[in-house]
């Protein structure tokens, strides 16, 4: 009866190991495995590391957390003031200052107003570390899209720092004032360029132009969540409607076609445009009809790669030619809603789940399998 | 035909002939929007972009037919009850029905999905259209099955 029994537990523990190894040999075969680093964490749109590896992230309804050692710190940083959080607006994007282990500077994005008036913000404050988290001081208005908005949707929101300090501040179309996008007399649909301190720069590409708007970069654009810097070179990618997700290489005083030529059709089905391209704009790098719904890039180890929502995937591009090619999904192990997605300091992709329980996953390749 | 057969297609008819001049007039209203800001249409793409449109009957037409039952059974309502114009109940039900159904979409999208009534002057258009509806469907159908 006991050697019976004895041999059922080893049997057990026999399928037990070999369903492990099986396990393990799957794991190998990937070259890659995800660790959950923070887990519940609601409505969270953007996450940034500091030098100590601490990450900042932030939550739609306006507060600005802290995970430290995978732990989501119980206390704000701060309750931004003014936000509207509705729709697709809130507290969005953070980046650090590319001086920031000198200035302490942050910057944040959101939606600001109320439900019948409503525009996207951008502004810069000091983080200070306090004895257990930090604290923001200094906090400074730099720069908000005019006209303001009803809607509550397509904010873009994104925030970049090009070499010289200045920065990049994507500003989407407000959904229903599309063709604002193509007029300089508005913040529609831009991506607009201004100084750390929030004046314009006076390179920029429409000043002296009469009834434009100053801090305009580029034009034409549609919801552009994706916003980088890589050696001078400013990626971007937007959301189109139903197909005609785009990235482009963004460059002063050009026309990326929204909403006069897209690969996109309206939601009911309906044209937005009989235009796929047209003169004098530019035409996207990458197109991904149907949408793959990118929300955010990031440059890693000479790759970009885009996390979406739709597709609930990421995406890898290869940018060392001329031409951006897209060489498809990777880690496909990871199959969410994702918001956001950043290269940390360790060396290892983090990618930031959608929803009210999202979640940070640390993406951990094998060195010899590396993808 | 009996009346309620009678009905039945007129009111079918109503959801139709309002789709149709909605999504054509959506169409142009668009397409207008785009040429304003810039873009060149030549008549020929212009019609081929509103015949293209016409793919907006498959989600208008039942969403009217659903309008119109409520509003056209107010009217009916309204006509038995208070008198006046038949036409002017109808034409009334047909644009406010078209109107509220437009502010539903707004609610529960948070904004306005049907691109030619993104503005008040396509939101008074769309309500002509509806409006067509309503008269369409007091000419077609008789007294007795309004």
């Amino acid at each position: 009866m006991k050697t019976k029994r004895i041999s059922q537990l080893a049997l057990v523990v026999l399928l037990l190991l070999s369903s492990s190894l099986f396990s393990l040999s799957q794991a190998d075969q990937d070259g890659y495995k995800t660790e959950t680093v923070a887990e519940g964490l609601p409505a969270s749109w953007a996450m940034t590391f500091l030098p100590n590896s601490d990450i900042l992230l932030t939550q739609r309804a306006g507060a600005l957390r802290v995970v430290r050692d995978g732990e989501l710190i119980d206390a704000d940083i701060a309750e931004v003031p003014g936000i509207h959080y509705a729709g697709q607006g809130g507290l969005l994007d953070v980046m650090l200052d590319q001086n920031f282990s000198e200035n302490n500077k942050i910057y944040l994005s959101y939606s600001h107003g109320k439900k019948s008036s409503n525009t996207a913000r951008l502004v810069s404050a000091a983080l200070v570390a306090t004895e257990n988290s930090y604290k923001l001081e200094d906090f400074k208005v730099l720069f908000e899209a005019k006209p303001s908005r009803k809607t509550s949707h397509h904010y873009a929101a994104r925030i970049a720092q090009l070499d010289d300090g200045s920065l990049l501040f994507a500003v989407g179309d407000g959904y229903n004032y599309r063709e604002d996008a193509q007029t300089l007399d508005n913040h529609f649909g831009k991506i607009i360029r201004i100084n750390t301190d929030g004046t314009v720069p006076q390179d920029n590409p429409f000043i002296g132009t009469e009834g434009a708007a100053p801090e305009i970069y580029s034009l034409g654009h549609r919801n552009q969540q994706g916003l980088t810097v890589v050696k001078g070179v400013i990626y971007e990618h937007e959301h189109g409607p139903k197909g005609g997700d785009e990235v482009n290489i963004i460059e002063p005083g050009k026309n990326y076609g929204w909403p006069i030529a897209t690969f996109g059709i309206d939601y009911n089905g309906a044209t937005i445009t009989p235009y796929t391209e047209y003169e004098g704009m530019q035409s996207p790098l990458v197109n991904w009809t149907p949408s793959i719904a990118p929300s955010s890039l990031t440059e890693h180890n000479g790759f970009l790669y885009v996390s979406s929502l739709a597709e609930r995937s990421i995406r890898k591009l290869d940018i060392s030619g001329e031409a951006i090619k897209d060489q498809g999904k990777v880690f496909s192990k990871i199959s969410e809603r994702l918001r956001d997605i950043v290269s940390g300091p360790d060396g290892h992709l983090y990618v930031l789940t959608d929803g009210n329980e999202a979640k940070i996953i640390k993406i951990v390749e094998d060195k010899q399998n590396e993808l | 035909m009996n009346d309620f057969l009678k009905g039945l297609l007129a009111w079918i008819g109503a959801a139709s002939v309002s789709a149709l001049a909605a999504s054509i007039t959506s169409s142009v209203l668009v397409q207008n929007a785009l040429i304003e800001v810039g873009a060149k249409i030549d008549w020929t793409t212009r019609l081929a972009t509103i015949s293209k449109d016409l793919v907006l009957l498959q989600a208008l037409i039942p969403l009217l037919c659903i309008a119109f039952a409520i509003a056209f059974i107010i009217a009916s309502f309204c006509y038995g009850k208070l008198g006046g114009s038949r036409l002017a109940w109808f034409t009334i039900a047909g644009a406010s029905s078209f109107f509220v159904m437009l502010q539903i979409m707004v609610l529960v999208f948070d904004l306005m999905p049907f691109a030619g009534a993104r503005d008040n002057s396509g939101l008074v258009l769309m309500c002509l259209c509806g409006a067509i509806g309503g008269w369409f469907y007091q000419r077609i159908t008789p007294l007795s099955s309004a």
